[in-house]
């Protein structure tokens, strides 16, 4: 068999890929014997050692092989994060098989394990959990082994920052082939010249706030292990809970309001992270997309806080803050309970963690409330951090862009206009480019978004509306996590793949996973 | 002695933001997680986390204020 040079590029990437996923699975087994899981480190092992001797082995066999270029890069990309959501689901499959089978002394398994016994679970758990979306096929993720709770808390945690910045990091390859594959994995803005140190300054700023976030989840009376998952897939804005009812478990005002701040760093991008951090807070509002990060999510905010309040979705007659000794009565209490939860799942939403508190969403939050949220899920926040959606710059750009058309129909035709964005004047030629670019990455996003509804509507039948269909594709799609109840393992099969297409299209922008299905079936080599 | 010459703090200038606090911010948290784990809820756990996080707070605060 004759193996192409484009081949060769991919498949040594892909195993350096693999490599950094075989290093995160052996790390991994320092949980089960810390819980005293001891028949889970079997499992653990062959999990980490297929991808390794696999990795191993592609990454010597085509080590000679050149540095890749943009559509490698963007094939690269596409079936790394493939690969690695395939091999991540390991861990679900053999613990389950272990525990199916008594295997090592491990005790009796709960429906909740048993539901991985089929790979197709165990490949969604992984991709919704590298992917950052926090959709689940666990019934009663309280069930789950300490050891399952973590990789699926660590996986996302991995996946918020992305496989191949993880990649980069550790396996440094310094030189042009890593900025074009951080480029294709949703990336583009740099904080130094030198991609790996930019990579390796991403993982000092994610670890500062990860540690940050667990003391305050704890210190507002969440238990350490869940302070700690919490804090990672609430900061990677993944959305996987180790609780029944995700954070809505602890029902608790304080825990609530904790989240906050660690969904909104999630959803802030590094770049700007690292010059407040050296002190230039005025970054906060000068950097167009932070600027909008805060007025989305409160414009945002007070419209979904109208709308609970309008449909008398938490209308109370009482409700008490800081242990009892503030109790609002009638018309505060309810308000105060609607911007509660309208400010979390906004918040959640547009910051696509898709933690949940309000526990019924789709049946006691109305039409409106869920178009509102759903707008969130679909937009999401800043490009360069560690959300989904559309992301606000690409929002940002086609509103003002629109503006720009239409005021330039008042102009006279030999009139020379520019277009400004975030303090760059822009040419015609470049603000076409940025116009395009964001309509082609809109247009594709509606494209699936109605594919996967037409799936859905079509294997789910009747138990559920339109409006809930929408919301659960937006939400996969948007790699936010957020269930109107429709995710589980009894969804139907022709809707798992479809979910399975939309978590993957989702976390890469789209483009990437449609050049590597044009490659399949026309072959990666270029026009000629 | 300056916090600088501390050989992992030295290492960890080359990858964050080239401030001694926040890199030492980065070496404390695991410990002050570690003690959580062994000791639990008591007033010692509470108090030193409640530090590490309103430490963070004051000197994000005051680093700001002095570069601006």
């Amino acid at each position: 068999m004759v193996v192409t040079s484009g081949t060769r590029v991919i498949a040594r990437d892909l195993g350096r890929m693999l490599q950094a996923l075989a290093a995160i699975l052996f790390v991994s087994i320092a949980i089960p014997l810390v819980w005293g899981e001891r028949y889970a480190i079997p499992a653990m092992l062959v999990s980490a050692a297929i991808p390794f001797v696999l990795g191993r082995g592609l990454a010597t066999y085509f080590a000679d092989a050149e540095e890749p270029g943009k559509l490698h890069g963007m094939v690269i990309a596409a079936t790394g994060w493939f690969g690695i959501a395939l091999f991540g689901g390991l861990p679900f499959l053999l613990v389950a098989t272990t525990m199916a089978f008594g295997l090592f002394g491990a005790p009796a398994p709960t429906d909740t394990i048993l539901v991985f016994l089929n790979p197709l679970n165990a490949f969604f758990e992984s991709m919704s959990g590298f992917t950052g979306t926090g959709l689940t096929m666990s019934v009663h993720e309280n069930e789950l082994p300490a050891t399952l709770q973590w990789w699926r808390s660590f996986i996302e945690w991995i996946g918020g920052v992305g496989v191949i910045v993880l990649t980069t990091a550790i396996l440094a390859r310094p030189g042009s082939g890593s900025l074009t594959l951080y480029e294709s994995e949703a990336r583009s803005e740099k904080i130094h010249p030198s991609i790996v140190s930019t990579v390796r300054t991403i993982w000092w700023i994610f670890l500062l706030f990860t540690f940050l976030s667990i003391c305050l989840l704890w210190l507002a009376g969440m238990p350490l292990w869940g302070a700690i998952n919490h804090a990672m897939t609430g900061l990677a804005t993944g959305g996987f809970s180790i609780t029944d009812n995700s954070i809505a478990t602890y029902d608790s005002v304080a825990i609530d309001f904790a989240l906050i701040p660690v969904m909104v760093l999630g959803s802030i991008a590094f770049p700007v992270h690292y010059l407040v951090l050296q002190g230039d807070i005025e970054n906060l509002y000068t950097d167009l997309q932070t600027r909008w990060v805060f007025g989305f999510f409160a414009v945002g905010t007070i419209t979904l806080t109208a709308t609970l309040i309008a449909n008398g979705a938490y209308e109370t007659a009482t409700t008490a803050l800081l242990d009892g000794r503030v109790v609002l009565q009638n018309a505060p209490a309810t308000v105060f309970e609607s911007f509660r939860y309208g400010l979390f799942q906004f918040v959640s939403a547009a910051s696509c963690t898709g933690f949940q508190t309000a526990g019924s969403l789709g049946t006691r939050w109305s039409a409106e409330s869920q178009v509102v949220v759903a707008l969130g899920m679909y937009v999401g926040a800043a490009a360069g951090s560690t959300v989904g959606g559309i992301k606000l710059v690409r929002a940002a750009i086609l509103t003002k862009g629109s503006w720009y058309r239409i005021q330039d129909i008042f102009y006279p035709d030999s009139a020379v206009r520019h277009f400004e964005l975030d303090g760059r004047v822009l040419s015609t030629e470049e603000a076409s480019r940025e116009f395009e670019e964001a309509a082609i990455i809109s247009f594709l996003w509606v494209l699936f978004l109605l594919a996967g509804g037409f799936v859905l509507m079509v294997t789910v039948g009747d138990s559920f509306t339109l409006e809930n269909v929408i919301f659960e594709v937006a939400s996969a799609q948007g790699n936010v996590g957020l269930s109107t109840g429709i995710t589980g393992p009894d969804m139907p099969l022709p809707a798992k793949l479809m979910f399975l297409f939309n978590m993957w299209i989702g976390r890469l922008e789209i483009i990437p996973v449609l050049v590597l299905l044009r490659g399949i079936i026309k072959g990666l080599g270029g026009y000629r | 002695m300056n916090l600088r010459d501390l050989p992992i703090l030295r290492h960890l200038e080359d990858v964050g933001p080239t401030d001694p606090v926040f890199d030492l911010l980065v070496l404390l948290g695991p410990l002050v997680i570690a003690l959580i784990a062994l000791l639990g809820r008591t007033p010692v756990t509470m108090t030193t986390t409640t530090a590490y996080v309103l430490g963070f707070v004051a000197y994000f605060g005051w680093n700001a204020t002095k570069t601006t």
